[in-house]
């Protein structure tokens, strides 16, 4: 067993009458990439406001980032704590270039303290560099398309150097080409040792990248484990996959 | 490579060209002494203001609309102080201390709200500080003012005293402001603008740079509103009026919020065309000036440093138009 980077026990939040989660535990491991699906309205990106602390949580759950309890700190100590996030509706700065907005990650994110101004552009360039942004650091984010943003909003957390980073539908609104761009990325950045939360909706994605998986439905955690479990499991098919995902997998199992 | 260096030549020019305005400024009171010396002064205050203004409301976007509240701060401790017979720097080192504390008292429920409450919020703030004005009637005079203490010297070298002073403190706020700019404030602040919870989840701890953003600008405003009284030799309670701070306001849309020079530029461009306009045509002259500052607005939304910027090309000004769909 590796070690846990997150853990969370009893998870819960209400909006009034609304359970957006409720009693969910969960545990990401170092280096793991845990995927996190269900249906729209599921309490995913609830679950993700959650950790980096946007909402607070109710009763006495807990979350654990490296054994450190930070269900009760602001937004901006959790991110310096090592948590880095992009959005789900992806929030670029907009008065700002490409160079700007990672830097942004650069300052103030983990280590952001120790680095000077100097240091901060020679992260920058870095960034760009193993993101293949192919832009300069002085184009304006206006300009750039939906996937250089995606990018450029991975690069700003990267720039952070975290040890866990969320990803909250990175995928949705591209192309087949451009999924398979971004999940190599993927793939690149769990390579350097970062633990990866990803929420996605594109199952070809989910399922190829993920070590485990975890399904939310009516903000409740309904199934746990790696990507076949997942995809056998009755209530999942039920609640999020539909019979035919399945079938199509299993033709696709028997043709290969 | 090669945009590196039109980037430094670009620099040189631009220092060069200040440093000649700088020396320009410097040099006038050699000449004139009189009428355009007082007009300059009172314009340094406004651009101060509009500095003040551009540093919480450019910057970070939040925009407070009770400022004048900084005004009545600063120029009554000015003036409580030196008819104490205290000496006029050691009145301005104590507001800079007193007005700090006044805004962390103020800032810290005001900055927590957001948009129109926040400019609202800030309303009251000067509402409240109006009210201790009147009816602290033993310090501040009440509704009677107070009158400062004069100085002693003939009319010209009054004149050139307070325009050097005037000068001098625009210098330090301009410096300031293009300092924080550079440095991890200017970013903070310019993320907090675009998006506060997401700035926020990104490691920035907003209710710091928030707090630094209005200290600032409440140092800059009182600070020179304190040498503005001291130079008017009277103030009373319609320091607190809005009208000056919304003159303010103008002058930093129009010379571009957000920008270091924007506010000066702004605060020349204003400053001079309402004196013309109104030396000139008497009648109309508030008039000429908003039909002035709407087309400013329509076809330079950025500001009048966007011309600058785009090197006074049509086709860049062109484009700005059409994407704003005018």
């Amino acid at each position: 067993m590796k070690n846990v980077i997150l853990e969370g026990k009893n998870v819960s939040k209400f909006f009034g009458s609304l359970k957006a989660l409720q009693h969910v535990d969960f545990q990401i491991s170092q280096g793991e990439i845990l995927g996190l699906i269900g249906p729209n309205g599921a309490g995913k990106t609830t679950f993700v406001n959650v950790i980096t602390n946007v909402y607070h949580l109710e009763g006495d759950g807990w979350i654990k980032f490296k054994n450190i309890t930070i269900n009760s700190l602001p937004p901006f100590k959790t991110a310096r704590l090592g948590i880095a996030r992009t959005y789900q509706v992806i929030k670029p700065f907009l008065n700002m270039t490409v160079g700007e907005n990672i830097a942004i990650g650069a300052i103030f994110g983990r280590e952001g303290t120790i680095r000077s101004m100097y240091d901060v552009e020679k992260e920058v360039e870095r960034q760009i560099n193993f993101l293949n942004l192919g832009v300069t650091k002085d184009t304006p984010v206006e300009s750039l398309n939906i996937v250089s943003r995606k990018k450029m909003d991975l690069a700003k957390a990267l720039a952070a150097h975290p040890d866990l980073l969320i990803i909250d539908e990175v995928m949705a609104g591209l192309n087949t080409k451009e999924i398979d761009q971004m999940m190599e990325i993927i793939l690149k950045i769990n390579a350097l040792g970062i633990s990866i939360l990803c929420i996605e909706h594109v199952m070809k994605a989910i399922m190829n990248i993920s070590h485990r998986i975890m399904v939310f439905q009516n903000g409740e955690k309904i199934a746990e484990g790696n990507p076949t479990e997942i995809v056998n499991d009755k209530n999942v098919i039920t609640a999020y996959l539909g019979s035919k995902y399945r079938s199509k997998e299993r033709k696709h199992e028997s043709q290969g | 490579m090669i945009l590196e260096r039109r980037n430094t030549i670009e620099k040189k020019r631009i220092i060069i060209f200040l440093t000649l305005i700088v020396a320009g400024f410097l040099l006038i009171p050699l000449f004139e002494r009189g009428y355009i010396l007082r007009f300059l002064t009172f314009m340094f205050t406004s651009a101060i203001i509009s500095q003040g203004l551009n540093i919480i409301g450019g910057y970070s976007g939040y925009i407070p609309f009770g400022h004048m509240g900084f005004f009545g701060a600063g120029a009554y401790i000015v003036a409580m102080s030196m008819v104490n017979h205290v000496s006029f720097p050691i009145a301005l080192l104590f507001n800079i201390v007193i007005t700090i504390i006044i805004a962390l008292i103020f800032g810290y429920p005001l900055l927590r709200l957001r948009g129109a409450y926040f400019a609202m919020g800030t309303i009251a703030f000067n509402g409240i500080l109006k009210e201790v004005t009147v009816n602290f009637t033993k310090w501040t005079g009440g509704g009677y003012g107070i009158s400062l203490p004069q100085i002693p010297w003939n009319i010209e070298s009054v004149n050139t005293f307070f325009y050097y002073i005037m000068l001098g403190w625009l210098a330090v706020c301009t410096i300031v402001v293009y300092l924080l700019a550079k440095n991890p404030v200017g970013y903070a602040l310019r993320a907090i603008k675009d998006d506060e919870n997401a700035a926020a989840t990104s490691g920035i701890n907003t209710s710091k740079y928030k707090m630094i953003a209005w200290i600032t600008s409440a140092v800059f405003i009182s600070v020179s509103v304190g040498i503005y009284a001291y130079w008017m030799t009277f103030i009373d309670t319609s320091i607190y009026d809005i009208t000056p701070l919304i003159k303010s306001w103008v002058m930093l849309l129009v010379g571009g919020a957000g920008t270091v020079m924007g506010p000066l530029l702004g605060a020349f461009l204003i400053e001079s065309l309402s004196e013309l306009l109104w030396g000139n045509i008497i009648i109309f002259h508030n008039g000429f000036l908003g039909i002035i500052i709407i087309i400013t607005i329509l076809f330079l939304p950025g500001g009048i440093i966007d011309l600058f910027k785009k090197q006074f090309k049509w086709s860049l000004i062109r484009e700005e138009i059409r994407k704003n769909k005018i």
